[in-house]
């Protein structure tokens, strides 16, 4: 299986590999990009499965972590068989009909069904947790641009682009030619659309898919 | 499917095309830059440290 090399794929392949340094570095990493997609996911298949009650933090807190320990435990996430964010998803939800059959089921009176019905019953992807994973996956193409431009490039990249400063107030805080900072920014954004070009970043962006 | 962080390389980004994706990677950037300090995002990793430690004494 041949993979491009990016953040998204790096994380399967240190899974794979059992590099446990890697592994302990990535599921932080993990979740620092991740987190926030997961806890929207949670409180909206909560709220699915519970008529719309208020989800509680701790318990929606306590299914975000599982999900990340599942996910790196679990040896089956395999990017050409479907996409991850429909892969967090399943296990989001397994988690959280997990969660609720603990607590007294039948006091969920909206729940639809017990056993495996309930468990199946995936709800459609909420506007919150679109943005939320949308946002997520272009925190991780800029992870990816980081590791696929020379330093420099990606310096000039985050003090313009990412932090706002002007092009002439970064050129003077370098202490470089305004012509240096233009030309590092248009290399820069031709690299970043060849990484988002690539399938996998395609595939992921958008809320519903044909792959 | 046309955001324009999509479109095909060979075709150029009109001023306000590269103005929508420069906003949006900034959002993502200061969004999950923000994140290490949120209280929620703290105990998660805590949480999934312990579970871990658990894993690894079975």
């Amino acid at each position: 299986m041949s993979l491009p090399i990016t953040s998204l794929s790096l994380l399967s392949r240190l899974r794979d590999e059992g590099d446990h340094a890697g592994w302990q570095v990535s599921w932080k990493r993990f979740l620092e990009l991740y987190h926030g997609p997961l806890m929207a996911m949670a409180a909206s298949i909560y709220r699915h499965h519970t008529g719309n009650a208020v989800p509680p933090q701790e318990a929606i807190e306590d299914v975000v972590a599982t999900v990340v320990v599942d996910f790196f435990k679990r040896d089956r996430y395999d990017p050409e068989r479907g996409r991850l964010r429909t892969y967090l998803r399943v296990l989001t939800n397994a988690r959280i009909v997990d969660m609720l059959r603990k607590e007294k089921p039948l006091d969920h009176e909206s729940m639809t069904a017990g056993g495996d019905a309930l468990a199946e019953s995936l709800p459609a992807e909420s506007p919150e947790e679109g943005r939320s994973f949308q946002q997520a996956l272009l925190a991780t193409l800029i992870e990816d641009l980081r590791e696929h431009i020379p330093l420099r490039q990606f310096e000039i990249f985050e003090m313009v682009k990412l932090k706002g400063m002007s092009p002439d107030q970064a050129a003077a805080e370098l202490g470089v030619h305004r012509g240096v900072i233009d030309n590092s920014i248009y290399k820069v954004m031709i690299r970043l659309r060849e990484i988002a070009a690539s399938p996998e970043y395609q595939e992921e962006y958008y809320e519903s898919s044909s792959f | 499917m046309n955001h324009p962080l999509f479109k095909p390389t060979e075709d150029p980004l009109s001023p306000r095309e590269e103005a929508e994706i420069t906003q949006e990677l900034a959002d993502a950037y200061r969004q999950n830059e923000a994140s290490e300090k949120q209280p929620e995002f703290r105990r998660i990793v805590e949480n999934v440290r312990k579970q871990i430690q658990q894993e690894n004494k079975k």
